[in-house]
């Protein structure tokens, strides 16, 4: 079919194409337009950029935060990254992380408060790849079996469970003893995670990463690998050819809620030690993001959401130092897959 | 005023801004793309609407500026989903995030005040009617033209050749294509005109509803919109009753807190969403014919 052309800058886009081109367009476009946003609302464009730098690489505490949200987004990405292999797009990671936090906290609190270190840590785990495997798999039931669009359902389920947590928190869950505060109770001292170098890290950085290249070995080097890679690359063909589609994609979004799940556990027992609204907010949407900036590659992923996890810590740093506020630093996220959008010649998915 | 009016007026003030993304986003998704990015839309024309209104004092400038802003939110979701071929869906949902810090960036000195200049105009006689008088007749302009608008997008979609032409571009492009027309700027142009509604929507609720700006207001309604219109079977003179069902849920929450009712507040909250979720699911049990092609696609799979 033929249509008309669609928008296009002729020899800027071929040029933008070469990727080394394409790597620095996408980093000063958006530093450059986010500076005139700055330099238009008065203020000092080099010194937001100084307070961003120095936020993330000028103390040990700020580079130690930064890894910290690297290991959530992380988790959170490959939320988004998996289904997107399968022709699904899990806009639900916020809500399933959060949920996989709210089952960690209250096992850890609760059922398994008195476990020994070596059996709980794991269990708490699986606590939350369970709670987080139980929200998408509330959407993924909706779409295999009503046919309902896995996106709208996980976006809905994203405030569902904001206002459930809540609820539970300022309900049923509250700690008698904190003081009225909306929080559970902390979960047992021997199922916290160790944290290193004076800052709050800790080993789910390593499990992350090691996820992440395992996500990468099972896309690449298995025969569910090449399953999934056939289904992404033509369901309809993939069908025709016996593969049980929808099989293999109920398995992915379930994976990808556990991987949320995980982020969730590690967030509370390496950083909160019990469950708070807005506990590891924003961590889910911005997964979904670093997955979209790498084009959905497990390894990329470790970089880009090293990368958000920086510019969500500069954007703290940036609230408290020149009073813009945090959310602003959405923009530059924002342009900075925008312009990959944007420019990512013609290798999008059709 | 007794309360059942009282909670009518609550309903129609609830519904409207619903009632503008849900009119605009069914326009685009006949066209064959969803525009979750309504949320977007919203967002930046409740903020950039509130802005106008309460610098320059005039609704007509906050509207316009309201309309440009979501149009041009509309206009970039249109960029990513036709040109790009980007998820329409995941587009959609980065775009409220997108917005959502630009709106706390320029929206961060407009926290603390409110707009207050009274905008209702009571229409004579008619606003003197009982119960249906102030809930139909003593609105404000936008709020009158909301309830012209899906009439007029029924009247547009099912009765004119321009409409006709919209539809065939969500069912069979080729045939648009082979009658001469262009399908990606008609999509363009419905997507525009959805990202529009929208703003105008948001608008209504910063300044009509609310009459103050707060960080991410809009809070999920522009997905509420979308997922309503498959609630409308894609049948414009249905938005009314979506709409005004979901203000209605809202406005009898509300209501019951008042009156006392040991209702948590967070399920007040959460019940819209629960509601639209419900909805969606019941809708998608019957079969669904009246889907437009394109869109089933990306919905019910291969």
């Amino acid at each position: 079919m033929r249509r008309s052309k669609p928008l296009d800058c002729g020899g800027l886009t071929r040029l933008l194409e070469h990727p080394a081109a394409h790597v620095l367009a996408c980093t000063l476009i958006p530093v450059a337009v986010f500076g005139i946003l700055l330099f238009t609302e008065g203020k000092s464009v080099m010194e937001t950029y100084r307070v961003i730098l120095n936020a993330v690489f000028g103390t040990r505490y700020g580079f130690g935060e930064v890894i910290v949200r690297t290991t959530y987004l992380i988790f959170t990405s490959l939320a988004a990254i998996l289904p997107y292999r399968v022709g699904l797009a899990n806009a639900g990671g916020e809500g399933q992380m959060a949920i996989g936090a709210l089952f960690t906290a209250i096992a850890g609190g609760t059922l398994l408060r008195h476990l020994i270190g070596p059996l709980g840590i794991p269990a708490l785990l699986v606590c939350g790849m369970a709670g987080g495997m139980i929200w998408a798999g509330i959407a993924i039931f909706c779409r295999m079996k009503l046919g309902m669009n896995e996106t709208l359902t996980t976006i809905l389920m994203n405030y569902i469970a904001t206002y459930f947590i809540s609820m539970l928190l300022f309900g049923v869950l509250r700690d008698p003893a904190g003081w009225n505060y909306p929080q559970t109770v902390e979960i047992a001292p021997q199922l916290r995670l160790r944290t290193y170098f004076g800052t709050r890290i800790n080993a789910g950085i390593l499990l992350a990463v090691l996820t992440a290249a395992g996500v990468w070995y099972l896309l690449r080097k298995t025969k569910a690998g090449f399953t999934i890679r056939a289904i992404g690359g033509n369901p309809r063909a993939a069908l025709y050819s016996g593969i049980q589609v929808g099989k293999v994609q109920a398995m992915a979004f379930l994976a990808a809620g556990a991987s949320a799940g995980l982020a969730g556990a590690i967030l509370i027992m390496g950083t909160e030690g019990r469950m708070r609204v807005d506990a590891g907010a924003t961590m889910g949407f911005m997964g979904f993001l670093a997955a979209g900036i790498v084009k959905n590659d497990p390894i990329l992923a470790i970089f880009s959401s090293f990368l958000i996890a920086a510019l969500s810590v500069a954007g703290n740093a940036m609230e408290i130092n020149t009073g813009l506020p945090a959310a602003s630093i959405q923009i530059l996220m924002m342009l900075v897959l925008l312009t990959i959008m944007a420019t990512g010649g013609r290798k999008n998915r059709e | 005023m007794n309360e059942i009016t009282t909670i009518l007026i609550s309903t129609i003030a609830a519904g409207t801004p619903i009632l503008y993304a849900l009119t605009g986003d069914m326009i685009g998704q006949r066209a064959g793309i969803i525009s979750l990015s309504v949320e977007g839309s919203m967002l930046v024309g409740a903020c950039i609407g509130f802005g106008v209104a309460y610098r320059t004092q005039s609704m007509t400038l906050a509207v316009l500026a309201a309309l440009a802003a979501g149009g041009l939110v509309g206009f970039l979701q249109a960029f990513l989903a036709i040109d790009r071929k980007t998820n329409m869906m995941a587009s959609g949902f980065v775009l409220m995030f997108f917005t959502q810090g630009l709106t706390a960036f320029y929206g961060r000195t407009l926290l603390d005040v409110s707009f207050r200049k009274p905008l209702t105009f009571p229409l004579p006689f008619l606003s003197e009617i009982p119960v249906l008088g102030p809930v139909l007749f003593s609105q404000d302009i936008l709020t009158y033209l909301s309830f012209l608008l899906p009439a007029a997008a029924w009247f547009v979609l099912t009765k004119t050749k321009l409409g006709l032409l919209v539809c065939s571009v969500g069912e069979r492009p080729e045939v648009t294509q082979a009658y001469g027309h262009d399908p990606r700027k008609i999509q363009y142009a419905a997507v525009i005109i959805a990202g529009m509604l929208a703003g105008a929507g948001g608008v209504q609720m910063s300044c009509v509803y609310t009459m103050s700006w707060s960080n991410d207001m809009i809070n999920g309604r522009g997905f509420i919109a979308s997922a309503l219109v498959i609630l409308c079977s894609w049948k414009p003179l249905r938005a009314y009753m979506a709409a005004y069902l979901f203000g209605l849920a809202q406005a009898l929450l509300v209501y019951l807190q008042v009156k006392g009712v040991p209702i948590s507040m967070y399920v007040t909250m959460m019940l819209p969403y629960l509601l639209t979720l419900a909805a969606l699911g019941i809708i998608s049990t019957s079969k669904k014919p009246s889907m437009p092609e394109k869109i089933k696609v990306i919905s019910t799979g291969p």
